[in-house]
């Protein structure tokens, strides 16, 4: 048998990813996106290498210093080098982003395909629980967890995902209940297959692109919400580069020192303006049917 | 005689919907014969489907079998666990769906789609020896250059290459049985015959007993050695093809027939029955058909018609040929 090219047997791939990136470069908003973010991973991952200063570094003779050469975006009370903080509290705060949606976006989506699929009295059971959860309003539910557990970055995204499960589980029950009746689902228990390798093979893949573009719209909330978290003093601790608990400080010094809480501020709605964009742009890409229309 | 491959006796399979019991089937019997092309015909919603995945047990909430045995090679399939059944199920009874487009998973490669068939039933190890295996099946459904459409994926093929990919999929194990649900239905009539006559190679190559289900007489009369008619969830006449279409005994069938329109008549109207399908949460009682029926008496409408041997071969359930009814 002929072996045909790598390049040969892809082509098709080749030709939509190419597309893709057409689609891309064409929108500024998804472009724009898509940048945002990449430049925040970058920081993130080269933190060390960027900055100057220990974030935690105090430094008393430097207290409130205005931004300058020295302290580009200034100093905090302590005297800790705001940008050198800003960007580890860029890694801090991916890092408990992608923590939170990872464990809400598998276990949540475990459980709706698995519910979804199987319907009757369990699929019931944790739908309606589900509901329960969804009642309270996120914060609220995840102020009540944290506080319970006690102030700690783990203790907070523990409290996050408790409130957010419910959304990828009902997200992907309701792909996996649109999928199953295709007749591919039945041609293949029609073959024999077992209900599990139905669930992998065909149920999830078809269902993972709109987990994909939540878990990329949520990057930017569940962020949102860790500061929160941290601001009203139930996330992280001083003197963690967080930058909620970074505007939870600056804010008592917000008339005469602007800068505390204003560059940490910038940096949040920064990131999660990227998020959003991405994750719409995701959506349009991730759809066959829109991707070409964006054209 | 031998015992037929698989015989279907008084199934009964209802749906339970808010509005009541939709008696799908009501007492549905026949069997077919190892080695033979058998059809089911009937129009939509007379059951046909029903039928067939209720032969599979792929009846799903709110549907039910509720009464009947469905025996293959002598065994109920009813009475099995659900792991006997996917043993058998794939294996030594397949399915081909009616819609091509739909029954493909349409983020596999076809090459790996027909392989996992391979690969649950255990038919092929993997590697090199499994690729061959697809190829080779592939080419026997008459695709073209099956090496390279082990790499597409279903969006890259037209709608008749997939019903091939489908028979292919559904004969790789070596089944017994074929079970077609209206292979034709949604293909244009070019690739119809085919389809048709792949099909009909498969039976001879692989020594596979078909059953083919279809609204269509021209596709049983081309294809089938054998066929019942059915009408709203009941077998209503079965018969060699030949018998059946040259003397039609059910009043249903006998409609059936006339209403094919004929290339040398010029006809301004086709022939039509009257009536529609009934409903069959509340079906008429007696034989379902007699509100349609021309030759309906009084106790057609109060009970069921029987099961007439006119031939070995030749059945129908219909009160006109009972003892001493009859007319001719």
């Amino acid at each position: 048998m002929k072996k045909s090219s790598w390049l040969d047997r892809h082509r098709s791939q080749i030709k939509e990813a190419k597309f893709s990136l057409f689609l891309v470069r064409r929108n500024l908003l998804i472009l724009v996106g898509f940048i945002t973010i990449g430049v925040m991973l970058g920081l993130a991952v080269f933190a060390p290498y960027i900055t100057h200063y220990d974030p935690t570094d105090m430094q008393f003779s430097q207290r409130l210093q205005a931004p300058s050469a020295s302290h580009i975006l200034g100093t905090d009370d302590n005297g800790m080098d705001i940008f050198s903080r800003i960007i580890f509290g860029i890694r801090l705060d991916l890092i408990i982003a992608i923590a939170i949606v990872g464990v809400v976006a598998v276990f949540g989506t475990i459980l709706g395909v698995f519910s979804g699929y199987h319907g009757g009295k369990l699929d019931e059971l944790y739908m309606r629980t589900a509901d329960i959860f969804m009642a309270f309003p996120y914060l609220l539910l995840a102020m009540a967890i944290a506080a319970v557990l006690g102030p700690s970055i783990f203790h907070s995204i523990i409290a996050i995902s408790i409130t957010w499960w419910p959304v990828y589980a009902r997200l992907a029950r309701g792909a996996t209940l649109s999928v199953r009746e295709r007749d591919f689902v039945e041609a293949s228990r029609a073959l024999g297959a077992r209900d599990s390798y139905i669930i992998f093979r065909h149920i999830l893949p078809n269902v993972i692109a709109p987990i994909m573009v939540q878990a990329t719209l949520d990057m930017g909330n569940v962020i949102l919400e860790a500061a929160a978290l941290s601001f009203i003093g139930l996330g992280a601790q001083a003197p963690q580069p967080e930058l909620g608990l970074m505007i939870s400080i600056g804010r008592n010094f917000m008339r005469d020192y602007w800068w505390v809480a204003t560059f940490p501020g910038l940096t949040i709605l920064i990131m999660v303006l990227g998020f959003n964009l991405m994750g719409d742009g995701l959506r349009d890409l991730l759809d066959p049917k829109l991707r070409r229309s964006l054209v | 005689m031998t015992a037929p491959l698989l015989e279907v006796k008084h199934l009964k399979t209802y749906f339970y919907t808010y509005e009541g019991t939709v008696r799908a089937l009501e007492d549905v019997s026949f069997h077919i014969n190892r080695g033979e092309i058998f059809g089911l015909v009937g129009e939509t919603g007379c059951g046909k489907s029903v039928t067939a995945r209720s032969a599979m047990r792929l009846i799903e909430a709110p549907g039910k079998i509720v009464g009947g045995e469905i025996l293959f090679k002598g065994r109920d399939l009813l009475s099995l666990s659900e792991d006997e059944l996917q043993k058998i199920r794939g294996n030594q009874i397949s399915m081909v769906f009616q819609d091509p487009m739909a029954s493909l998973n349409p983020l596999m490669k076809i090459g790996n789609q027909v392989a996992e068939v391979l690969k649950i039933h255990k038919k092929v190890e993997s590697g090199e020896k499994l690729r061959k295996r697809v190829v080779e099946i592939l080419r026997m459904v008459r695709l073209p250059s099956p090496e390279r459409i082990v790499e597409n994926y279903p969006f890259e093929l037209s709608g008749g290459m997939r019903q091939r990919v489908m028979i292919a999929m559904m004969v790789s194990t070596n089944p017994e049985l074929l079970i077609a649900d209206e292979p034709t239905t949604a293909l244009d009539v070019s690739i119809q015959a085919q389809i048709l006559s792949i099909i009909k190679s498969m039976k001879e190559k692989m020594d596979v007993s078909v059953w083919i289900i279809t609204h269509d007489l021209g596709v049983i009369a081309e294809t089938c050695d054998r066929l019942c008619v059915m009408y709203a969830g009941a077998v209503v006449e079965c018969g060699n093809v030949h018998e059946l279409f040259q003397n039609p005994l059910h009043p249903y069938t006998q409609g059936l027939l006339k209403a094919i329109p004929k290339a040398h008549e010029k006809a301004e109207r086709l022939d039509t029955i009257p009536g529609s399908v009934p409903n069959l949460i509340s079906p008429p009682s007696g034989c379902r058909f007699h509100p349609r029926c021309a030759r309906a008496g009084r106790e057609c409408s109060e009970r069921g018609a029987e099961k007439v041997k006119i031939t070995d071969t030749h059945f129908v359930s219909c009160r006109r040929y009972t003892e001493g009814n009859r007319e001719q």
